[in-house]
């Protein structure tokens, strides 16, 4: 059965619920016909060749109509959606067994996100009763292996040699894609990095399995016990629950970030699993060439606890002058809208947002933001969210935990003062 | 020797362009026309470079979409790609990243039978719809080419190898590969050019071809929302962030003193 989707003209109000709940924007009101006899004046019509299918719009009209007295009123979208019937050779998922987590090793040290996937695990491998296996893949990596079990790990199997070095997505997945054929793991997840978002594609493709992008909610059904990963999309306007019912491992990238990360417990017991590698069964046609590093001594902004961000607000270059002061005084780093950045007052690499970094420090102070549904995407999950600004309506004035109505140039350096005060004593 | 260089494109709803009339307070939405996604556009003005820096070589444009997927196509002859390729069929729709990089390799196997051998696959790092930066590596597993992903730039090129420079979180990666290759590139590795009127005049004679499965020859376990290993099972608005506190005060020293008490309350500083 084909998707399809329609609106019963008779419950609709001409509300407009639902052309704001649309993520794709394929609802528009037209004026009815006067002839209906009907005493509201608009309805909803829904262009179903833009249509996603995503469920928004009836979920929005059918709330209004819990919530009305007029029972033949609202819940006036129907629709239905096309029932996967994966037509693929059937898998015996019961065969596969355990949760699965990928450590990202860059230039031999161990990336933070790998404990923040180890706390998720644990979780998930609570309700599911299996054990947790990390994988590591690299050259001289298995010194961390023992670290990586006093954070939780059951197993660590290690993929050690010269030519992991660094990270070729076609080596790698050559490699993993083995492993996991071989060893058959449950469900699987990684770090939804640059690295990790890359790896993690290619590598779903060679183990013949679905994966869900950078998910930030990730859960067991303990009936079906399925992977639930919900992520954000169309720029974070929508959220959408995905599962891969027929294949193993389940797959997903992790926005790093969204997990606090796992205890460490030393001398923790676990297994060290070296697996033998044999680079010559391995097609070889990526050499890495070497690493340039950022230029500069300025904190990351993925990893700080307190962002100071400015936006279009700033006015110019100089005008993050102030921001970087109060960034210093607080230990923490600069980050930028994408106004800012576009404008080339600062670099890429302190964009907050959807086309940028997602952040989630302690604090996030922004100043001279408006809070554009893009920039939100990237820190709205942040403890703490303070907002300067000149514009009492400005959308982040609305959100921010605390908000100040003031001209940055002012407000700023006073906040500098104020904080020197209280550190001197 | 000249290239041959494919590039996936799609088109998405414009949804960066989403504004509040001021008037009704309500979201503006008349101006959201669907649109090349945006990141897309640096992968075709990519292939365009390429084909300026190396003579002889041929840029040809693929999507996958409904009918009117067709305008983008044409407008990205107008910026200088000379061929379109229009994958089009019921059949694929609901496709997830397996299902799509599937059906685009089915379509980039088709491009090299009948126009010659392709040596290089540029996409864009991500759609703005989508946000999975999944098909660019899926593509390159597809073909069993090599791939990287996040391109900030393209060093050399010639029709046997490529260097790339990989942007990550803590600098650049410089990585060399044999062709044919997938690549996945980001907006800072070029500035994009608006269509010429020569593009233009192209565009609209352009004759493009529209592929179904079919002419694919497509494995129809692997297409569309039945082909797609994973499914949405529910979708919802993510709850909004409740609003907090408004720090006022006489002046900004003031309100800098509340503010910072406020943050110590909280144990932030």
């Amino acid at each position: 059965m084909p998707n399809s989707i329609f609106v019963t003209k008779e419950r609709c109000t001409g509300c407009t619920a639902c052309v704001k709940a649309c993520p794709v924007s394929c609802i528009t009101m037209v004026d009815r016909d006067p002839n209906e006899g009907v005493k509201w004046r608009k309805l909803a019509v829904i262009d179903e060749v833009k249509c996603v299918f995503c469920n928004a719009c009836v979920e929005v009209c059918d709330n209004l109509g819990a919530k009305s007295a007029h029972k033949d009123l609202f819940n006036a979208i129907t629709m239905t959606k096309e029932t996967a019937t994966s037509t693929g050779p059937a898998i015996d998922t019961s065969l596969y067994k355990g949760v699965w987590v990928y450590a990202e090793v860059r230039h031999g040290k161990l990336v933070p996100t790998i404990y923040e996937l180890l706390s998720l695990a644990q979780k998930l491998a609570g309700t599911l009763g299996e054990d947790i296996s990390a994988v590591l893949i690299g050259k001289d990596v298995a010194r961390h292996a023992q670290d990586i079990i006093d954070h939780g790990a059951d197993k660590v199997y290690v993929l050690d040699h010269p030519c992991f070095e660094n990270f070729v997505d076609e080596l790698y997945t050559q490699a993993f894609a083995d492993l996991i054929l071989k060893e058959k793991p449950n469900k699987l997840l990684l770090p939804a990095s640059t690295l990790g978002r890359s790896f993690a594609s290619r590598l779903a493709i060679s183990a013949k399995t679905g994966i869900t992008a950078d998910a930030t909610e990730l859960t067991i059904d303990p009936k079906t016990r399925l992977l639930h990963a919900t992520r954000p999309s169309f720029g974070g306007n929508l959220m959408a629950t995905i599962l891969c019912e027929k294949q193993r491992p389940e797959m997903a990238t992790v926005r790093p970030m969204s997990f606090p990360r796992s205890e460490k417990k030393p001398g923790r017991q676990g297994k060290t699993i070296p697996v033998p590698v044999d680079p010559s069964k391995f097609k070889q046609r990526t050499r890495f060439v070497k690493y340039e590093p950022e230029q500069g001594e300025e904190q990351d902004i993925s990893a700080a606890d307190v962002i100071v961000a400015g936006g279009r607000g700033v006015g110019g270059a100089a005008g993050f002058k102030p921001i970087e002061a109060l960034a210093k005084i607080l230990g923490g780093a600069v980050g930028a809208s994408r106004a800012a950045v576009d404008a080339g007052w600062i670099t890429y690499r302190h964009q907050v947002g959807l086309t940028g970094r997602t952040v989630r420090p302690k604090l996030y102070i922004a100043a001279g933001i408006s809070g554009q549904i893009q920039h939100l995407a990237g820190m709205n999950s942040s403890d703490v969210i303070v907002c300067v600004n000149k514009d009492p309506e400005a959308p982040l004035m609305k959100l921010a935990t605390l908000s100040i109505e003031a001209d940055l140039f002012e407000f700023i350096p006073a906040l500098v003062k104020e904080l020197e005060k209280r550190k001197g004593h | 020797m000249g290239l041959h260089i494919v590039v996936c494109i799609k088109q998405t709803p414009a949804t960066s362009n989403i504004q509040i009339d001021p008037a009704t307070g309500t979201l503006k939405r008349e101006g959201m026309a669907a649109a090349i996604n945006p990141f897309d556009e640096y992968a075709i003005e990519e292939a365009v470079r390429i084909k300026e820096r190396v003579p002889g070589t041929t840029v040809s444009v693929i999507t996958m979409g409904p009918p009117q997927a067709e305008d983008s196509l044409r407008d990205a002859i107008a910026r200088g790609c000379d061929q379109a390729f229009h994958i089009t069929s019921r059949a694929f729709a609901g496709a997830d990243t397996w299902a799509t990089s599937y059906t685009l390799h089915m379509g980039i196997k088709k491009i090299a039978k009948e126009k010659g051998p392709v040596h290089l696959v540029i996409c864009g790092k991500q759609t703005n719809d989508g946000d999975t930066g999944h098909v660019g590596p899926g593509i390159g597993a597809w073909l069993d080419w090599p791939n990287v992903a996040y391109i900030k730039k393209v060093d050399q090129v010639d029709d046997k190898k490529i260097v790339v420079h990989r942007m990550m979180e803590d600098g650049t990666d410089i990585l060399e590969m044999d062709l044919p290759a997938v690549i996945a590139v980001v907006k800072e590795i070029n500035t994009p050019r608006v269509a010429s009127l020569k593009g233009k005049m192209a565009a609209k004679k352009a004759a493009i071809p529209k592929w179904d499965e079919v002419a694919l020859e497509c494995d129809k376990s692997n297409i569309g929302l039945a082909g797609s290993p994973t499914v949405v099972s529910k979708s919802f608005n993510p709850p909004p962030r409740q609003g907090g506190v408004r720090l006022d005060g006489a002046t900004v020293d003031e309100k800098a003193k509340k503010l910072v008490d406020k943050l110590q309350e909280l144990k932030l500083i």
